[in-house]
């Protein structure tokens, strides 16, 4: 078997089988989450203009802010860090995709975001927006997710 | 490109649509897709396959564009009109000799784009695989 490379963000304990049921997983162990999330926005804080070769503008500094302050308050252990995205009008988006079921944070402006809940094997399609300081309206989100990736 | 509505002539619904994949941040290579971010600027270029071909559209990334390890996400532009993204058939000011360009307008304010943007993402073919590793 060749050698698997391991990411340490993302290890998880396996959902509880029917053949074992005295415990199952309650949440992640992601003990660099905080650091991963902000090195990743100080990457796209050096984004230059046009990094999509077709005139974007550079992320906007505040959205970055947001964005970070917003990671820095939510629990610890909550879930594996999120895919860190650039969008070409110069805001970002967080993205935690697993098998065909996602949510997205995209960062409209310093102080909204719009959430993506999105499960279409379950019908889920929901979107709306809410302040980008609600670490509770994120947290519930983040739990939905979390909770679909253990049931 | 420009961000301001052109007004050009909408492109013809059976149109193939090219949709440039230049940000390694778009392309999440593990479920080999393109992510949603790559449709919720407001607007965005394409190229129309039936008038450069799909080499025309590589030519254009690799040397109009400089992004020779990008990819090319195709699309109907009629199942995008129904995802309330709109294609006119307009000239890109950044490239005017570029006879191929679309720019698509994305109804930002509708209650529903991000989930359009998902939709759209989804939709999409993966007519040459980025190698952003390359």
């Amino acid at each position: 078997m060749p050698p698997v490379t391991i990411d340490p963000a993302r290890i998880s304990t396996e959902p509880h089988s029917d053949s074992f049921h005295s415990w199952g997983p309650i949440r992640y162990f992601s003990p660099n989450f905080k650091e991963c999330v902000s090195s990743r926005l100080k990457q796209l804080n050096q984004l230059e203009p046009n990094w999509d070769c077709e005139g974007a503008t550079a992320i906007n500094r505040h959205v970055i802010a947001a964005a970070d302050r917003l990671a820095q308050r939510l629990p610890d252990h909550i879930i594996f860090p999120p895919a860190v995205v650039p969008i070409s009008n110069g805001t970002l988006q967080f993205e935690w995709n697993a098998d065909d079921y996602s949510l997205e944070f995209e960062f409209e402006s310093p102080g909204e975001i719009r959430y993506l809940k999105w499960d279409p094997e379950k019908g889920v399609e929901e979107e709306d927006s809410f302040p980008a300081n609600d670490v509770d309206q994120a947290t519930a989100l983040i739990e939905w997710f979390t909770s679909r990736m253990f049931n | 490109m420009s961000d301001v509505d052109g007004g050009g002539p909408p492109v013809a619904n059976h149109e193939i649509l090219l949709r440039a994949i230049t940000s390694s941040d778009w392309w999440v290579e593990d479920e080999r897709r393109v992510s949603s971010a790559a449709f919720k600027n407001r607007c965005f270029s394409v190229n129309v396959e039936s008038i450069c071909g799909l080499e025309g559209a590589l030519e254009h990334l690799n040397t109009i564009l400089d992004c020779p390890h990008g990819g090319l996400a195709s699309f109907e532009c009629g199942e995008a009109r129904r995802l309330s993204f709109d294609a006119r058939h307009e000239q890109d000011p950044n490239h005017p000799d570029n006879i191929a360009h679309a720019s698509v307008y994305g109804d930002r304010s509708s209650s529903r784009r991000s989930r359009n943007a998902k939709k759209l993402a989804r939709l999409c073919s993966i007519v040459h695989v980025p190698n952003f590793n390359g």
